[in-house]
């Protein structure tokens, strides 16, 4: 399936179908990759955060700061996923607090880090926006790094999902405290999955970041970033292999959509459209082929 | 010797849900613990399963001093416990609910390992008509040998059940006594049950530890435990101890 996916996504720019479609496909592959970022800790682990801003910004803007310093774009983007992974260390003691508590505190760190860095720029007298050089890499090569990126990640879900780790974050899901009767250590089984999930967001921000050529926190750390993850799980499936793809789908065109036929009412309708989809499928999108498997199953008994 | 406590105490507060207690659970033995509500059973076995620590006392398993560890960490030793209020158990069958036992327990092992390990439990315990069913969809007579199955595959030396009965039916129950028998006597594993329904513990222990306001206050054979007087006295009051007597 991976090999399917990344065949019809390298074709893709091929067909030469304009900068426009190239663009977009662009941003879906960034959000398909924090929607699967967001899904380890998040689908599999039950561990809601609302503040994968915090990751997506510190990755972005730690990467924008060493490319104007001459650093690789390569090794910048990497060092920025790291230094957002590092933030994981002082999340630790967050996973004291269980389910809703934890999502609020998540969502306290995004907008603290927001402050912070600008708070920081500001008294070290730097330009808060970071400008990255022009014309660094075509929009095309680009494209294919995003691609690799993204498809890097869809091998790590895989390869998580047959490992123990994925067992034991679903154990945790269901209840914490049985999963550690049984054995398992709650504790360094989310604190890996916090690990992936802000390591490789982060690394999402950094490319971002190359992609629009700026770094300005009041974007790059807007809540958005730490909500969208959380949108395109709930419409695809959360916790499921498949479910955030077709949610990142999903969310990508409609997101370029209703932008050009709303405007300023496009997230107002993105609100409606995840009602609707949690009141009729509260499994997400995904659910439907279970539906009809169940359907089909009871017809042929 | 198995799983032996001194003085271990627990305190809430000002209150001693667990005060001073004593005891060791023989290797092999099935030991029952019982006494009225909040007599401080089950927080005997939070205590001895790494989920409360201890503010007194000293918890050894095999010679080892287990006192304060973590809950994992002792399940990883080989003492593995089932919980009171039903847990909602993982999304998925049961069979891969059972399996997550043998992944994790003592001796943790490969999925496929696993899952044939899982196979093996779930026939001995008569699930086999479930394996593949979603566990969201079992009676609670079901969840609950779900419940003890995956504990089992998590190769407990010690196992300790923490009102598994409650709830139900008396067939279910007669079921349940012969089926905690069997598993003691084809795994050679030490079982610790808390429970309500004597006529259960009557049957199925060979030692009975009698607890009330957190101190153990009887320790013996069923029999012997069925006339002590105290006992009676905490059970049914003063004046009917009286009657008895």
């Amino acid at each position: 399936m991976i090999l399917c996916f990344s065949v019809v996504f390298a074709v893709f720019p091929l067909l030469s179908l304009g900068d426009y479609l190239l663009r977009a496909v662009t941003l879906f592959l960034l959000y398909l990759i924090i929607a699967q970022s967001w899904n380890i800790l998040g689908g599999y682990g039950g561990q809601i955060s609302l503040g994968n801003s915090s990751f997506f910004g510190i990755g972005g803007y730690a990467a924008a700061l060493l490319i104007v310093s001459r650093v690789s774009i390569w090794a910048s983007i990497l060092i920025g996923g790291l230094i957002a992974a590092a933030l994981t260390f002082f999340m630790i003691p967050a996973f004291r607090l269980r389910a809703s508590y934890f999502a609020i505190l998540t969502l306290f760190l995004g907008a603290a880090m927001q402050a912070l860095v600008t708070q920081l720029a500001v008294t070290t007298n730097t330009p808060v926006t970071v400008y990255l050089p022009m014309g660094m890499m075509s929009s095309i090569s680009l494209y294919y790094w995003i691609l690799a990126v993204t498809v890097l990640i869809l091998v790590l879900v895989m390869i998580l999902e047959r490992s123990k780790i994925i067992s034991a974050l679903r154990a945790i899901k269901a209840d914490e405290d049985s999963a550690e009767s049984l054995g398992i250590n709650a504790a360094l089984y989310k604190t890996i999955g916090l690990f992936l999930m802000s390591l490789t967001t982060g690394i999402a921000g950094a490319l971002y970041v190359v992609f629009i050529g700026f770094a300005e926190p009041s974007d790059i750390f807007a809540v958005e970033w730490g909500v969208y993850p959380l949108f395109m799980g709930i419409v695809g499936g959360i916790g499921t292999y498949v479910g955030p793809i077709i949610g990142a789908a999903i969310f990508a065109i409609a997101l370029q959509w209703l932008v050009a036929f709303v405007g300023t009412f496009s997230l107002l309708s993105l609100a409606v459209l995840l009602v609707v989809i949690v009141l009729t499928m509260p499994n997400g999108i995904i659910n439907i082929f279970a539906m009809f498997k169940a359907a089909r199953d009871k017809s042929k008994r | 010797m198995s799983l032996v406590c001194q003085n271990v105490t627990k305190r809430f507060g000002g209150l001693n849900a667990v005060s001073g207690f004593d005891g060791s659970f023989a290797a092999g033995a099935i030991t029952g613990i019982i006494g009225p509500n909040g007599s401080g059973k089950s927080v005997l076995i939070n205590v001895m399963s790494g989920y409360y620590k201890p503010e007194e006392g000293k918890i050894t398993f095999d010679q080892k001093d287990i006192t304060g560890w973590n809950s994992h960490s002792v399940a990883k030793s080989g003492i593995v416990r089932t919980f009171q209020h039903m847990r909602p158990l993982m999304k998925g069958t049961v069979i891969e609910n059972v399996a997550l036992g043998a992944l994790f327990g003592r001796d943790s092992s490969s999925a496929k390992t696993a899952i044939s390990e899982a196979h093996r439990i779930c026939e001995e315990m008569g699930l086999t008509g479930l394996l593949s069913k979603s566990s969201d969809t079992l009676t609670t007579y079901e969840r609950k040998k779900v419940e003890i199955a995956r504990a089992v595959a998590a190769k407990p030396r010690v196992l300790m059940l923490d009102e598994v009965m409650a709830g139900l039916n008396p067939a279910e129950v007669q079921d349940f006594v012969k089926m905690i028998k069997s598993l003691r006597d084809n795994r050679k594993v030490t079982i610790i049950v808390v429970e309500h329904i004597l006529s259960a513990v009557m049957s199925l222990c060979e030692r009975v530890i009698v607890l009330f306001n957190g101190k153990k206050i009887a320790e013996g054979l069923p029999q012997e435990i069925v006339q002590d007087m105290r006992v009676i006295e905490v059970y049914l009051g003063r004046g009917l101890a009286n009657v008895t007597g």
